[in-house]
C-alpha cells in the first residue's frame, strides 16, 4: 500500500464535526490551565511554537520599554540625566539592540514558524522535536541570564580595558546561548521543511511563507556562527589579565554587524512570504508569477548575507562593492514581489477581501521599503562618488576625442575646473565636482550615525509587523480562534506609525551628526526636538504592542464568532495544506498525508483529499 | 495503522512525547540535520579563521610601517613562544587516517557487519583521542600566554581556534559512541546507516577543519 492509499480513520478526521467538537476544544482548553506540565514537556511543534510566540513578546515588552528609556535619554544631548552614568546609558542602548533581535522578532518568527511550516507542508510534526523543545528552553534561559548579566554591570560595553568584569563575560557567554539556541531552532526548520514535506510537494512548490522561512533560516544559520564565532574570541581575551585586542570598548563594536546593515534585514525576510500568502488568499486567486516571487525571496535572502561586513575587522568593509551594490538593490527583489502581487491583483479583477492580516502584511511591506531606502542612504558616497568620477571621465575622453568645444559655455569660456584652473576637460566640468564635494560632505560620515539606528528599527518593526500579520492570519491554527481584527489593524498602525515617526527623526538627525551608539557628541543644534518626537514614535511602538496582548486576551476572552456561514477550520478560504486540520489541530495534525501538484492545492482540480468524505 | 493515527484516537499512546511520528518514511532526516550543524560550525571556523586572518594582516602592516620607520618590530608570534610544526603536521596525518577508518565504520554498517563497524569507530575514536592528547601537549609546549603584553593577539586567537576545534573532535567522538551503542543494542546495523553517515559528515569536517588549521596558524603561523 502506498503512503497515499492510508485508510480513512472513521469519525476521527481533524476537521470533522465530531473531532472539532470533542477533540480541539479539548486541546484548546488545557493551554493556559496546565502551562508548565504540558508546556515545559512536551514536544508538540504547536505547543513548542506557542511557548516561542509567548516567550518573545514578553521580552518584547522589555525590549520596546528598554528602547524608550534610551530615547528619553537622547533628548538632552548635553549630559546624562535618565541614567546614572554614560557607560549605563550605554548598556541600556546595546541591550535594546540586541534582544529587539535576539530575543523578540526573530523568535517571534520562529514561533510562528514552529507552527505553522508543518501544518503548511502536510506533516505531522517537525523533523527533531525534542531539539525543538531544547533550543526553545535553552533560549528562555540564556535570555534571561543575558538580560539579568546586563542588570548587573555586564553587558557588552566595559569601563576598565584592563579588566573586564565577570559580568560581561556573563553577557558574552548568555549571548552565545541565546544564539546556538536560535540555530538549533533554525535546524530543525530548515531539516523539517527539506524531509518532512507531503508527497509531490518539491522545492519548487512549497507555499511561500514556508519558502521564505528556509531562506531566513538559511542566511540565519550562516550568520549566526559568525557571531558566536566573536563572542567567543572575546569571551577568550577577557579571560586574559592585561592585554585585550578584543576588549574595552571594542565589544559591542564586535557584534553590532548582525544587527546592521545589511544583516538586519535578514530578520525582515518572512515579510515577503506573508505577503505571498495573504494577498492571494484576500483575492481568491492563485498567486501570479510565484517563480519570480520565489526568486525575490531567494535574492532578497541572499543580499542580507552580512557576515562578511565586520567594520571591527576590515574597517572598508562597508564600501566594499558587494556591501554597496548588495545595499542599493535590497529592495529591488522587494519590488518585483510587489509585482507579483500586482499581477495577481489584476488578474483576480476585484479589490482584495480586506482583513488585519492583509493590512498587517502590507504595512510590515512599507516598514520594510522604507528601511531598505534608509539603507540606500547610507551607501549613498560609496555608490555616487564613483558613478560622478566615471562621468568625469567620460567628459574627459569625450574632450580628448572633440576638443575642448564642447566644454565651453554660451560665452565660449572653457568651463573651469574645480580649482578654478580655465581648462575644463582636465578637471571635468565644476558641477560635477561641486556635487561630488555635495555628496561627500553630506553622505561620507552618516553610516555610523543615528541613520543606522533608525534602519534598524524599520528592519526590525518590518518583521514584527510580518509576524503580527501571521499571527493574527493563522490564529485559528495557533489559538483555535480567531483575533479582533480591528484591534489588529490599530495595533499595525500604531506600531508602523510609531516606527515611522522613531526612525526619520533618526535618519535626519544622523545628518546632523548625532552619533548612533554615545549619549552625547558633537551634533548639531535641533537634534533635541527630532530626539523628542522620535521618543514619541517609541512610545506608539509600545502603545501598539500593547494592544496585540489585549488583542490576544480579547480573542480568548470574548465568545467566538458562531457565524455558520464561516468555516472555524479555514476562515479566510486559505489555499495551502494548513486549512485542511482542525482549529487547533489535534496531535498529529492530519488523519494521514496528501498529494499535492502545486504551492495551493486547495485550489488544484486535482487535489483529492481521501478524508474528505470522513470530514463532512 | 500508523503511530499518528493512533494517537488522533487514543491520546495516552504518548507516553513520552506528543510530538507525532510520521506516517511516511523520513528521507536521510538525521543526515541533512547532521549536515546543517556540520554547516553552520564550518561558518563558525570561518569566523574565527577570518578574525585570525584580519588581525594577523593588520598587524603585519603595523609592523611593516615601523620597519620602515626603523622603530623595534613585535613579531606576531610572540619571540618566547615555541610553535612547532612537527606535532600538528603529526595530527594531521592522524585524522587523515581516520577518514579511511570513518570510512570503513560505514562500509561495515551498510553490509550490516557490527562486528567490523564497532572496529573500525574504535579505531577512528582512538586516533581522535590520541589528537586531543597531542593538542594538549602542544599548549604545554606553546610557551604562549594570553595575559602577555607583547601587544599581539595571536594568543587568544590560537587558542580560540585550537580549543574550538578539541570540542569538535569531543562532539565527534561523542558521536561515534552514540552510533556504537545504537550498533550494539542492534542485530541489524544497516537500519543505523543515517547514523553513522551523520558521525561521519561532522568527523569528515572535522578532519578538514583541522587542515585548515594545519596551514593558516602552523605553517604560515
Amino acid at each position: 500500500m502506498t503512503i497515499t492509499e492510508i485508510e480513512p480513520v472513521d469519525d476521527v478526521g481533524p476537521s470533522s464535526g465530531a473531532t472539532s467538537e470533542r477533540m480541539a476544544p479539548e486541546v484548546y482548553e488545557r493551554l493556559p490551565k496546565n502551562i508548565l506540565t504540558d508546556g515545559i514537556s512536551s514536544g508538540d511543534h504547536k505547543v513548542i511554537g506557542r511557548m516561542w510566540i509567548l516567550g518573545a513578546m514578553l521580552f518584547g515588552l522589555f525590549t520596546l520599554v528598554a528602547d524608550i528609556l534610551v530615547r528619553i535619554e537622547r533628548i538632552d544631548t548635553d549630559s546624562v540625566a535618565l541614567f546614572s552614568n554614560s557607560f549605563a546609558y550605554e548598556q541600556w542602548f546595546t541591550l535594546q539592540r540586541v534582544s529587539v533581535v535576539f530575543l523578540f522578532v526573530v523568535p517571534l518568527l520562529i514561533g510562528l514558524a514552529t507552527t505553522i511550516v508543518p501544518l503548511q507542508i502536510g506533516a505531522p510534526s517537525v523533523a527533531f522535536p525534542r531539539a525543538a523543545a531544547a533550543a526553545l528552553w535553552s533560549w528562555a534561559v540564556s535570555g534571561i541570564i543575558m538580560i539579568v548579566s546586563w542588570a548587573i554591570d555586564g553587558g557588552l560595553i566595559d569601563r576598565n580595558v584592563d579588566v573586564i568584569n565577570e559580568p560581561t563575560q556573563l553577557s558574552m557567554v548568555s549571548m552565545a546561548g541565546v544564539v546556538l539556541s536560535l540555530i538549533l531552532a533554525a535546524t530543525v526548520l530548515i531539516t523539517t521543511i527539506f524531509t518532512e514535506r507531503s508527497e509531490g510537494m518539491s522545492l519548487y512548490n512549497v507555499p511561500l511563507f514556508t519558502w521564505s522561512m528556509l531562506c531566513a533560516a538559511g542566511i540565519w544559520l550562516l550568520a549566526w556562527p559568525v557571531l558566536v564565532a566573536n563572542l567567543v574570541i572575546m569571551w577568550v581575551d577577557a579571560r586574559g589579565d592585561s592585554f585585550h585586542s578584543f576588549g574595552g570598548e571594542n565589544l559591542y563594536e564586535q557584534i553590532s554587524w548582525s544587527v546592521d546593515q545589511p544583516q538586519v534585514f535578514a530578520y525582515a525576510i518572512p515579510v515577503l512570504g506573508l505577503l505571498g500568502e495573504v494577498v492571494p488568499v484576500a483575492l481568491r486567486r492563485r498567486l501570479k508569477m510565484y517563480d519570480v516571487a520565489m526568486v525575490a525571496i531567494g535574492a532578497f535572502a541572499a543580499f542580507t548575507f552580512g557576515a562578511y561586513a565586520q567594520t571591527f575587522f576590515n574597517a572598508s568593509a562597508s564600501t566594499t562593492w558587494l556591501y554597496v551594490i548588495g545595499s542599493i538593490t535590497l529592495v529591488a527583489p522587494v519590488l518585483a514581489m510587489l509585482g507579483a502581487v500586482g499581477a495577481t491583483g489584476a488578474a483576480a479583477g476585484r479589490p482584495p477581501t480586506f482583513s488585519a492580516q492583509l493590512g498587517l502584511a502590507i504595512m510590515a511591506l512599507v516598514a520594510l521599503l522604507t528601511g531598505g531606502l534608509v539603507a540606500a542612504v547610507r551607501v549613498a558616497d560609496s555608490l555616487l562618488s564613483p558613478v560622478l568620477r566615471a562621468i568625469n571621465w567620460v567628459i574627459d575622453l569625450i574632450g580628448d576625442a572633440f576638443g575642448d568645444e564642447f566644454l565651453r559655455d554660451r560665452d565660449g569660456q572653457l568651463i573651469p575646473g574645480a580649482d578654478g584652473s580655465p581648462v575644463g576637460r582636465d578637471h571635468g566640468a565644476e558641477w560635477l565636482s561641486d556635487f561630488d564635494g555635495w555628496v561627500l560632505d553630506t553622505f561620507d560620515e552618516v553610516a555610523g550615525t543615528s541613520l543606522s539606528g533608525a534602519m534598524v528599527t524599520l528592519a526590525t518593526m518590518a518583521g514584527l509587523l510580518a509576524a503580527l500579520a501571521g499571527l493574527w492570519y493563522w490564529a485559528p491554527k495557533i489559538f483555535g480562534r480567531q483575533l479582533p481584527s480591528g484591534l489588529g489593524m490599530l495595533a499595525g498602525l500604531s506600531i508602523l506609525g510609531g516606527a515611522i515617526l522613531s526612525a526619520i527623526p533618526d535618519a535626519a538627525s544622523g545628518f546632523m551628526d548625532q552619533p548612533d551608539f554615545v549619549a552625547s557628541g558633537a551634533q548639531r543644534d535641533g537634534v533635541e526636538v527630532l530626539n523628542l518626537i522620535s521618543m514619541i514614535g517609541s512610545i506608539g511602538v509600545f502603545a501598539g504592542f500593547g494592544l496585540v496582548f489585549v488583542a490576544l486576551v480579547a480573542g480568548f476572552v470574548l465568545p467566538a464568532d458562531d457565524d455558520e456561514d464561516i468555516d472555524a477550520n479555514d476562515p479566510w478560504g486559505g489555499h495551502t495544506l494548513e486549512w485542511l486540520t482542525a482549529s487547533p489541530p489535534v496531535p498529529g495534525n492530519f488523519p494521514g498525508t496528501y498529494v499535492v501538484t502545486s504551492e495551493a492545492p486547495l485550489l488544484d482540480d486535482d487535489f483529492v483529499n481521501p478524508y474528505a468524505e470522513a470530514n463532512a | 495503522m500508523s503511530t499518528s493515527e493512533l494517537a488522533v484516537l487514543d491520546p495516552s499512546i504518548q507516553l513520552v512525547t506528543d510530538a507525532a511520528v510520521g506516517t511516511q518514511p523520513r528521507k536521510r532526516t538525521v543526515q541533512i540535520g547532521t549536515a546543517l550543524l556540520t554547516g553552520a560550525t564550518v561558518m563558525y571556523f570561518g569566523g574565527l579563521f577570518g578574525a585570525y586572518v584580519s588581525t594577523r594582516n593588520q598587524h603585519l602592516t603595523l609592523q611593516d610601517g615601523l620597519e620602515a620607520a626603523g622603530e623595534r618590530t613585535t613579531p606576531w608570534i610572540p619571540a618566547g613562544a615555541d610553535v612547532q610544526l612537527t606535532a600538528p603536521t603529526i595530527m594531521t596525518w592522524t585524522l587523515i587516517m581516520s577518514i579511511v577508518t570513518m570510512q570503513w565504520a560505514v562500509y561495515c554498517y551498510k553490509r550490516n557487519d557490527r562486528r567490523h563497524g564497532l572496529i573500525a569507530l574504535s579505531v577512528t575514536a582512538m586516533f581522535g583521542v590520541a589528537v586531543i592528547n597531542q593538542v594538549a601537549f602542544q599548549w604545554n609546549q606553546l610557551g604562549l600566554v594570553i595575559d602577555d603584553t607583547s601587544t599581539t593577539a595571536a594568543a587568544t586567537l590560537i587558542y580560540t581556534i585550537t580549543a574550538s576545534h578539541v570540542i569538535m573532535i569531543a562532539v565527534a567522538l561523542v558521536l561515534l559512541l552514540f552510533v556504537a551503542f545504537r550498533a550494539l543494542a542492534s542485530s541489524d546495523t544497516s537500519v543505523h546507516v543515517d547514523s553513522v553517515a551523520s558521525a561521519a559528515v561532522f568527523w569528515y569536517a572535522m578532519v578538514g577543519l583541522y587542515f585548515i588549521i594545519w596551514i593558516l596558524i602552523f605553517i604560515t603561523k
